[in-house]
């Protein structure tokens, strides 16, 4: 279960980029940023500078964002909370995420939680 | 005290693009950029114990001075003396270079990942900010899933 929504800290609202869709298994190997909407579906764009705030567009609020790096057809090599526009901090959720890849038929190598604080080093989330 | 990511780099595009990507992903971590071995040093002494990661050039004829003899393997030489704590990545186009370095880093133990630059800046994007985050990610510590306690939003 997701915390609460958060709007981004961009409040500028840019456009929806044209690359952004919904994240299915059959996605294309590459490093991409994703923002789960309120509807808790995984939206993605492939990577690029300050695209976060493109993938939901018009300043639209998420339930949590980061990056994903899909290696090869159906694995994801890192599932994290990276992202400088939502900042988001619950391991919680980032594991609500890699949950959603696994049910829609990813295989998840490696969930990776970095503190919002900078303080200590990222943690390698054991997922079952 | 944050974390820092430390990079040696003389080209101000570079670090640009460099500081462009690491603020929009990682804003909570410190990032210090220098020209100077010695500076970077000093960074790499001072900080000891949070320094998350260490990305060097080899070549350094931008600097002021135009020096030919102060380079990137400085770092590497003084790196190759104390204990690996963080990885290391090496990204300079000059190929005969960059593999001393990585040999002498190797030889001591250190994780080192190599990164050529190509097409102006856009490597920085497509090579050197994921092959940073995948060396920070593969030095994260495990954590079991049922410790993960819910933190607010």
């Amino acid at each position: 279960m997701f915390g609460k929504r958060k709007d981004p800290i961009d409040r500028t609202p840019h456009p929806r980029s044209p690359d952004s869709r919904r994240l299915v298994v059959s996605e294309s190997p590459g490093l991409y940023v994703y923002a789960v909407d309120e509807g808790e579906v995984i939206h993605v764009v492939p990577d690029g500078p300050h695209v976060h705030p493109t993938i939901l567009g018009l300043a639209r609020p998420a339930l949590y964002a980061g990056e994903i790096e899909i290696e090869a057809s159906g694995v994801v090599g890192e599932v994290n909370n990276l992202s400088g526009t939502f900042q988001f901090r619950s391991k919680r959720s980032l594991l609500c995420v890699a949950g959603m890849l696994v049910d829609m038929g990813f295989s998840v190598r490696s969930v990776i939680w970095y503190p919002p604080d900078g303080a200590t080093t990222p943690k390698r989330l054991v997922f079952p | 005290m944050r974390k820092i990511i430390v990079v040696l780099e003389d080209n101000a595009e570079r670090i640009a693009a460099m500081k462009l990507r690491l603020e929009d992903r990682m804003p909570m971590y410190d990032c210090f950029f220098s020209d100077d071995p010695g500076e970077i040093v000093e960074v790499l002494t001072r900080r000891k114990g949070d320094v998350l990661a260490v990305s060097l050039d080899h070549d350094l004829f931008d600097r002021a001075d135009g020096s030919t003899e102060i380079t990137g393997m400085d770092v590497a030489e003084f790196l190759s003396r104390t204990e690996p704590e963080f990885p290391v990545l090496i990204h300079s186009s000059n190929a005969i270079d960059a593999d001393r370095m990585q040999r002498l880093l190797a030889k001591n133990r250190w994780s080192v990942t190599r990164v050529t630059p190509f097409n102006d800046t856009s490597w920085i994007g497509e090579d050197w900010y994921p092959a940073l985050r995948r060396a920070i990610g593969k030095s994260a510590m495990p954590e079991l899933v049922p410790n993960a306690e819910a933190i607010a939003d």
